[in-house]
């Protein structure tokens, strides 16, 4: 059954692919154009700064479209198209409808991801080895199964347009403003580093900083969003049995 | 005979609306039956509620003797329904709508295609495999979802109000193949349409606020009327309030209606329609025109404050 709906959601992608390859390379290069460039002759760190905000480039555009993925395709599921009812009377469970919205954004972030390190290594001229790009999808992957599953989450409930770019907007200016990824967290208050510092998505974002500086990270972060994925897809099936089924 | 849909005391509320009270019907294997009923009596409710779009408040319901409740998933597996509003995905082809289905209720991806093709060569609706469920027309796009509702080749077949929209070129061609398939399957539809009611249903029920009014065969039902008679008097100029008044001093005249110049009543004597047409007869009456109650009349009766 989830196979299927993996089938039918890559059925879909193919006739937009070229729209879709257009985003992945597009949000990156423009993330990079508009933000690290300018903060670039502003902010003065260690290292490069081009180089140290690269991560949030990675993050952003892959938790940001990992999101965006979801939310839609679960406020279509929801709302938009009747096809909630088309699927629930075949034998599928909430759950495969839920699993195989979160693998599809989860796939396509992690392509996001991908590319997004392709084109920073090439804007940047920097370089990062096999084994260091390996620790970084180590440390992503988790975050942008995170961000699919609360778009996923989200995504039951938001019924209006509104609604929905308020949500992706307050997603993309934490992932961008507020966490350390563009800018660093020692321009913040104390209290709010503190505090700030405390979360995985923090945590990550660090992480990978640490590992293009080939310093040693910590797994802490990963460990816990993965908890925290589990825990919230828990709820979205709870949340589904609540709703799908008037 | 075998039971394959059985409805016991169902109840169900929604915002404080009652949808269903007390319902309790049974449809037999290898049967077509069909529930009439008023926009917003419950019909598609029911079918729902069968198909586990819906969750019953109270009651049991079983479809090949599972209860629905706690074997759902392979109800569904058996069942094919056909809902009233249009639910295609807009996002495949009318091909791959077909094909996904076919894979969601376990088909093989090969019998899958091959089922989607053979449906959709039946309905004539080959030309349309490629093109997107928007760019269809809402007829088109109904006799789709009947493809969609039968291409896993399911053992209880749900309808909601199969034909409405269809061309009557296409409403015989679902009747046709409906024909076929209920020499094994079971049937279920709702409707509106008392003439396929009354050429294609076994066994009719009729749905009012919720609760069945009346189940049968249709000459049960017929029946039930005891030899009931339309009356239709049409005049040159509508009846006046005196004549009116004396039709209506008749005791076995039922529902004495006017519609225009025409005067539409029931009733089981010949002599009181002698009355009635003694009476008619100093008025400028021109037509008289008489019919054994039909399922259309018994409706109508049940559901509009009875004809009695």
């Amino acid at each position: 059954m989830l196979k299927t709906l993996l089938y039918r959601d890559w059925l879909n992608i193919k006739k937009h692919a070229i729209s879709l390859f257009l985003v992945l390379t597009m949000f990156p290069m423009l993330l990079h154009l508009f933000i690290s460039i300018p903060l670039s002759n502003v902010i003065s760190l260690d290292i490069r700064y081009l180089n140290w905000a690269a991560p949030g480039i990675w993050i952003t555009s892959s938790g940001v479209l990992a999101f965006c993925i979801a939310i839609l395709r679960m406020k279509k599921i929801k709302y938009d198209s009747g096809q909630l009812d088309a699927f629930l009377k075949t034998p599928l469970a909430n759950s495969d409808i839920i699993v195989s919205v979160v693998i599809t954004a989860t796939i396509l972030g992690f392509i996001q991801v991908l590319i997004s390190i392709g084109l920073t290594i090439l804007l940047n001229n920097e370089y990062l080895g096999f084994k260091q790009i390996l620790f970084i999808l180590f440390q992503v992957l988790p975050l942008i199964n995170f961000f699919a599953i609360l778009g996923n989450l989200i995504g039951i409930f938001v019924k209006h347009g509104i609604a929905l770019i308020s949500m992706i907007l307050f997603i993309f200016l934490v992932l961008t403003l507020s966490i350390g990824s563009f800018l660093p967290l020692v321009h913040f208050p104390v209290n709010y580093v503190d505090l700030v510092s405390k979360f995985p998505l923090t945590m990550i974002i660090n992480n990978c900083q640490i590992i293009i500086q080939n310093n040693v990270s910590s797994y802490i972060g990963p460990f816990l969003t993965y908890l925290i994925n589990i825990f919230l897809i828990l709820i979205t099936i709870v949340v589904s049995h609540k709703l799908f089924r008037k | 005979m075998e039971a394959s849909i059985t409805l016991k005391a169902i109840g169900k509320t929604f915002r404080d609306k009652i949808l269903l009270a007390d319902l309790s019907f049974g449809v037999e294997k290898g049967s077509t039956f069909v529930i009439l009923g008023e926009n917003g009596s419950g019909k598609s409710v029911v079918l729902k509620l069968l198909v586990g779009l819906i969750e019953k408040d109270v009651g049991m319901a079983y479809i090949h003797g599972k209860d629905i409740s706690t074997r759902g998933h392979e109800i569904r597996s058996i069942t094919g329904y056909m809902p009233q509003s249009i639910d295609l995905d807009d996002e495949l082809t009318i091909l791959e709508n077909l094909e996904i289905f076919g894979r969601l209720h376990s088909l093989s991806p090969s019998d899958a295609h091959a089922n989607a093709l053979n449906w959709a060569e039946q309905l004539s609706f080959e030309n349309n495999l490629k093109r997107m469920p928007g760019d269809l027309s809402y007829g088109n796009k109904r006799l789709v979802q009947f493809a969609r509702a039968l291409v896993h080749d399911p053992e209880v077949i749900i309808l909601d109000e199969p034909t409405k929209g269809l061309d009557p070129h296409s409403r015989s061609k679902v009747w046709d193949i409906l024909d076929k398939l209920h020499q094994h399957k079971t049937i279920l539809f709702a409707s509106q349409n008392f003439a396929e009611a009354e050429r294609y249903a076994d066994r009719i029920a009729i749905l009012h606020n919720g609760n069945i009014k009346m189940d049968g065969t249709l000459e049960r039902l017929i029946e039930t009327t005891h030899g009931l008679t339309r009356y239709r008097l049409s005049f040159s100029n509508p009846p006046t309030d005196d004549f009116m008044e004396k039709l209506k001093a008749f005791p076995r005249i039922l529902r004495p209606q006017v519609k225009g110049v025409e005067l539409e009543f029931y009733s089981r004597e010949r002599k009181q329609f002698f009355n009635a047409l003694e009476l008619a007869l100093k008025e400028d009456i021109v037509d008289i025109d008489t019919s054994i109650c039909r399922l259309q009349d018994l409706f109508v009766g049940l559901t509009d404050g009875g004809l009695e």
